[in-house]
Order: C-alpha cells, then sequence, then structure tokens
C-alpha cells in the first residue's frame, strides 16, 4: 500500500533536516535506521539507485577519508566521518524514496501543496535531466578516448584537467536540450492557460492519515531524542 | 586488411545484429546504407569500440581487439559520432586539435603546424581561436573530423557524415576522402546520403534488419 506522496515529501523534507542540523553520530544513527525502514516499506528502487550512482560512493569515501584525515585525532576524526557518511546516506536515501513515485505523480503533489505550476514541473523534468547528465558526461569521456587518449595513462595532473574539460560539452549539451525542451513546450501552449485542472488528483485515505500522524511523532521524537541526549 | 569482422553479433531487446562479415582494406571507401533502425550505427559502434560484441569477432589490423580499450581502437580508429559536439572538449578550436598530440608528446610547433593546415583545408582557419561552444553544426563536423585526422588513423568510421554540410563543402569533405584513401585509409561511410555515396565510395553493402547485403 503506497502512502501519499505529499506524506513522503514532507518525510524527506524532515529527514534531509535532521541530517543536515544533528551534528552528532549518535542523534543520526535513529534518523538512519528510520530512513533505511522507510526505503524497505516504501519498495523504494534503493538498488537500481545505488548501481546508478557508482561514482557517487567513491566520492562518499574520498569525503570520509578527508574528513579522518582532517581531524585532530583519530577518534575526533572518525566520528566526524561517521557523522558525514550518514548524512549523505540518509539523504540518498531521501532520494531514493522519492524516486519511487514517478515524475507527474510528484508534480501533482507539490501542485496540492500549493508551489506554482511551472516550478513544479521544472523540478520535475531537472529530476529527469539528472541520468541525461550523466549519460553525456560517459559519451563525451568515450568520444575522448577514441581520439586515442588512454586515460590510464595519463599522469593525475593531466586527467584532472581533461575531466574538466569533459564538463563542457557535458553542460553544453544540457543547455541545448533544456533549449530545445523549453521552445517544444511553448510551440504546444505551455501556461497559456493559467487554470489547470489534474486528470487523478490526490486524494488522502485513512492509512495515509495515519502515516501523516506517525511522521509527527517520529519527527517529536527525534527532536526529544536531541534534546534529552 | 584494416578491419576485418567474423560473425558479428549484437542484439538490443527488440533488435539484432547477426552474423555481420565483411573486410575493409586499406585504401578503400566501403559505404553502408540502409533504413532508419537497420543497425548501420550500431555496426560502426561495434567496429570502433563503444558496443562490446555478444559473440564473433572484430579484427583490426590483423589483431583481436576483444580485450582492447577504447584508447586503443582510438589509436587505430576514427570514429565520426553523428552528434559531433559530443566529441568537441577543449575550449577553443586549436587546442581542440592540439590537445591530443600534445597528450602523445608532440612537440607543441609540429602540432600547431599540422592543425593549421588542417584548419585551412576544411575552412576553419578563421576560427582557430574562437570558442568552441559557438560553432555552427555544420562547423562541429568538419572539426571532429579534423581531430581524427590529426591522429592519423589506419581506418575512418564516419556517421552520416555530409549531415549539415552545404554542396560546397560535402565537395571539400569528398576531397579530403580521396586523399586519406590515397594515403591508404580505410574508410566505412554510414550515410544515408545516396549523392555522396555514390560518387565516393569503392563497394557499397546495405543494411536490412540487422543483416549486411551486397548493394
Amino acid at each position: 500500500m503506497k502512502v501519499d506522496p505529499r506524506i513522503t515529501i514532507l518525510f524527506v523534507l524532515l529527514l534531509s533536516t535532521f541530517a543536515v542540523i544533528f551534528r552528532n553520530p549518535w542523534h543520526m544513527l535513529p534518523v538512519l535506521v528510520s530512513a533505511i525502514i522507510a526505503v524497505l516499506l516504501a519498495r523504494a528502487p534503493l538498488l537500481k539507485l545505488l548501481r546508478r550512482l557508482r561514482g557517487v560512493w567513491i566520492m562518499l569515501i574520498f569525503v570520509t577519508l578527508l574528513q579522518t584525515l582532517a581531524a585532530q585525532n583519530w577518534l575526533a576524526g572518525l566520528l566526524i566521518a561517521a557523522t558525514v557518511l550518514q548524512r549523505l546516506v540518509i539523504l540518498l536515501l531521501g532520494g531514493a524514496l522519492l524516486a519511487s513515485f514517478s515524475g507527474h505523480v510528484l508534480v501533482q503533489a507539490l501542485l496540492q501543496l500549493r508551489m506554482p505550476y511551472q516550478l513544479a514541473f521544472m523540478l520535475s523534468i531537472g529530476l529527469r535531466f539528472v541520468p541525461l547528465f550523466g549519460e553525456s558526461f560517459r559519451d563525451s569521456l568515450n568520444a575522448m578516448q577514441l581520439r586515442g587518449v588512454d586515460l590510464r595513462k595519463l599522469k593525475f595532473r593531466t586527467r584532472v584537467k581533461i575531466y574538466t574539460w569533459l564538463l563542457m560539452p557535458t553542460v553544453a549539451s544540457g543547455v541545448h536540450q533544456a533549449r530545445k525542451l523549453a521552445m517544444a513546450m511553448e510551440l504546444r501552449g505551455f501556461g497559456a492557460h493559467e487554470c489547470r485542472t489534474a486528470y487523478a488528483p490526490l486524494c488522502m485515505r485513512w492509512h495515509d492519515w495515519l502515516a501523516l500522524a506517525l511522521v509527527i511523532l517520529w519527527a517529536a521524537g527525534m527532536i526529544a531524542l536531541r534534546v534529552v541526549l | 586488411m584494416i578491419i576485418q569482422t567474423q560473425n558479428l553479433c549484437f542484439s538490443y531487446p527488440n533488435f539484432a545484429l547477426r552474423d555481420i562479415n565483411f573486410a575493409l582494406h586499406a585504401g578503400e571507401l566501403l559505404a553502408i546504407t540502409g533504413a532508419n533502425g537497420s543497425g548501420k550505427t550500431t555496426l560502426g559502434k561495434l567496429l570502433c569500440g563503444l558496443l562490446k560484441p555478444e559473440s564473433g569477432t572484430v579484427l583490426i589490423q590483423g589483431k583481436n581487439t576483444k580485450n582492447w580499450r577504447l584508447g586503443q581502437f582510438g589509436q587505430h580508429v576514427g570514429y565520426l559520432f553523428q552528434e559531433p559536439a559530443r566529441q568537441i572538449f577543449a575550449p577553443t578550436v586549436l587546442q581542440e586539435l592540439t590537445f591530443t598530440q600534445e597528450l602523445r608528446g608532440v612537440p607543441q610547433e609540429e602540432s600547431h603546424a599540422r592543425a593549421h593546415e588542417l584548419l585551412a583545408r576544411f575552412e576553419l582557419t578563421h576560427l582557430a581561436e574562437q570558442s568552441t561552444l559557438t560553432l555552427s553544426r555544420g562547423e562541429q563536423q568538419r572539426l571532429a573530423l579534423c581531430g581524427l585526422l590529426l591522429n592519423q588513423p589506419a581506418a575512418l568510421i564516419l556517421d552520416e557524415p555530409t549531415t549539415g554540410l552545404d554542396p560546397r563543402r560535402c565537395d571539400i569533405l569528398a576531397q579530403t576522402l580521396q586523399a586519406c584513401l590515397r594515403a591508404d585509409v580505410a574508410i566505412l561511410l554510414i550515410s544515408h546520403d545516396m549523392t555522396f555515396v555514390q560518387a565516393n565510395a569503392t563497394r557499397i553493402l546495405r543494411m536490412t534488419e540487422g543483416q549486411l547485403h551486397e548493394s
């Protein structure tokens, strides 16, 4: 049984807020556990997301190591690293929860939360552009290697320079695609009428109200935990 | 023989290339024509290592490419994408041509001289210091081709190279390809432009539903 996306959005917002404001790994742990339980209950496409974000894991490990090394002693470093790692994982799990809904359902939820249509639509399109950016970057990387550049044999500094160059065609292609999309939307009369109706408006059912109550109780519990501990 | 395929097979969920066997010789321009979605671009990508075959082999200059990295393919084969913007990286036109040369250890003076020679041949000299972001599609196409030619590959795979070119630039492209042929470069041309194909190809093959036929 799926929970109303508005409740999920509220839960993800609270998750992200706690992940950002909590600075102690022991405070963060129950937030992380709650996020994992929520992802399992929502049957969110976690594995798919993890596979897609393989590169992000390398970054997570890198950031964690950097935090450990930057601290005054190894124990303090480890605690900071644990906090940073938990924070990033919670944000990723929040993303996975939102990814369990299709784009148009999320737009509908945002609209019913009184967000202006153009802004909600822009957000959903933005989410759709993320994998396109990845694809475009991979294409450019392949094209670069097809010019006879063996990246493995290059010095680290040269490789970094090349990666920064690769961002250019990726961003340019993203901007180009966005422009084409905007033109196509204009040609199809996007925003011509201010009044919009929805084919399938979202309705709160009893289990959604129950989920809302649980989310509020959970948030209160987390704040209490933060104050007490 | 520069490129040879032996029983090459590859499949997508709703489409398959089956038993592709052909050879591309030095100084030959082999054109592959066929309807949209017939598998021409897929074949081109298999030959340059962008896709890995499910079965069968691709031999380049007699060597099995099964375990080659993309960089190794790039040292033998130049591949011109259908969308040239994807293979242009550097901030300026001149840098676009010189950076791969410099990475390979070619002295700056030599790489600049070779780049300017190609820019002149493709009428891009006036754009040498210009940003690559402001080029038109035709200019991008010509610049990408210059980048490939600078590497002096043994084979060129060109996917729809005449798209976006006016008739005069098509003539320049034809002259360049003929010069490459004289230098014993093997060229595989994937194109719908039958006028260009018939005027320049030494052999034409037709791709129909994932299979190659003599045209």
